[in-house]
């Protein structure tokens, strides 16, 4: 378990599988994914687990961690989707399931925490993803992050009848600041303090 | 088949599959055909490669691959889309030139432009994409000559003999193709292949 500021990233639960298949269905998977809009069952889901256990098997490495608000209640999933061992390279995907936590920073403190979880346990050297040039949210929280915009692949998906690039941005072990440093430049405590001080107060 | 002026591009026989895949994959020219890569491959995991791609066409697998044939009739490699997206249209390709002397000869455009034409005029795609390492400065000149242009530079991400490299991707929207006939003229293709196979060819 990884304990950030606004989240912690703990194990799946139970009820993050029940509630992938809402996640899977609404707005966030069309952000998560860079602009997909499909649909998928119960059981599509289930298949997907079981796909994704057996390349695991097979050694397809890769981690994936429930992201819980520090209320408990669980908003979405982040993970390395794929870390190719030889070049010590991790590619990761998150997803904020929950749309009421859009903006609210909860998926910048998630990502702080994979990222330093990618370099200082598992000695990976580089960190990645992709995004669409649709998703300024995600623009903007890679730049505040370090990220760098290393690639856009020109009109590579379409959504609702235009089509958007894909964006690719990469960040280098000996570019990150450490998480300490970027908690205390984006102002994560202070965010917190706001957000679950309701909380605290009745507890 | 799908013919070329320096080559044709053909179905994969079983004798490419244990016999060439093997010597390629054991080559120096696995290097260039991937991302740097150099690990030896055994016979036997050839077999479980081919096997996967069995179950992967049935499962729905969308690549189409082919063996790429000199016109003096020796298999040179192969060529084709690893993967095909059909929501959005787009294809990956990927290129191997197991023949160290047939490198630099201008297959590898030839070919190129089959696949190319091939994607867009019978698969109806509307973009490719492709991946090289930045030490294949023989793979840049070849995609950039056909109209690919650079889109990515993803900074070290492949270890290749003790150094750091780039990894370079490059795409082409049907928009941007003159078309291989066009391309055939530019790059002279026509005279290469007059002066290799005689006027005949």
């Amino acid at each position: 378990m990884l304990y950030g500021v606004l989240v912690d990233l703990v194990p799946h639960s139970k009820e993050s599988r029940e509630l992938e298949h809402r996640w899977a269905n609404n707005e966030s998977s069309f952000w998560a994914s860079g602009g997909e809009w499909r649909f998928v069952t119960r059981a599509q889901i289930e298949a997907r687990y079981a796909r994704r256990a057996e390349e695991r098997e097979r050694g397809r490495l890769g981690v994936g961690f429930e992201i819980r608000t520090k209320a408990g209640k669980p908003i979405g999933s982040i993970g390395i989707n794929w870390l190719q061992p030889v070049h010590r390279l991790a590619m990761l995907g998150a997803k904020i399931g929950e749309p009421d936590y859009w903006g609210g920073g909860y998926g910048t403190d998630a990502l702080l925490l994979i990222v330093e979880y990618a370099f200082d346990w598992l000695d990976v050297r580089k960190v990645w993803l992709m995004t669409s040039s649709m998703n300024a949210r995600v623009m903007r929280q890679m730049e505040k992050v370090g990220f760098t915009l290393e690639g856009r692949q020109r009109q590579a998906t379409l959504a609702e009848g235009v089509w958007h690039d894909w964006l690719a941005y990469g960040l280098l072990r000996e570019e990150w600041p450490g998480r300490e440093t970027l908690v205390e430049r984006l102002g994560l405590r202070e965010r917190a303090q706001v957000l679950y001080a309701d909380a605290e107060s009745g507890r | 088949m799908l013919s070329g002026l320096l080559v044709d591009l053909v179905p994969f026989t079983r004798e490419w599959y244990q016999e060439k895949m093997y010597t390629y994959w054991n080559n120096e020219s696995r290097l260039w055909a991937t991302m740097g890569e150099c690990m030896p491959i055994s016979r036997a995991s050839i077999a479980r490669i081919i096997e996967e791609r069995a179950q992967g066409r049935e499962r729905g697998y969308s690549g189409v691959h082919f063996m790429m044939r000199a016109k003096d009739g020796t298999i040179i490699g192969s060529i084709g889309l690893n993967w095909i997206d059909y929501h959005s249209r787009c294809g990956f390709l990927g290129a191997w030139i197991g023949e160290e002397a047939y490198w630099g000869g201008g297959y590898g455009t030839d070919a190129l432009l089959l696949v190319v034409d091939y994607a867009f005029r019978w698969l109806d795609l509307r973009r490719l994409a492709l991946g090289t390492m930045a030490l294949n400065v023989r793979a840049q000149r070849n995609v950039e000559k056909c109209g690919f242009r650079l889109e990515g530079r993803e900074r070290q991400t492949t270890l290749v003999n003790g150094e750091w490299v780039d990894a370079l991707t490059y795409g082409l929207l049907r928009e941007e193709w003159p078309g291989r006939e066009a391309l055939v003229e530019e790059l002279g293709l026509r005279e290469k292949a007059a002066q290799r196979y005689g006027e005949g060819a």
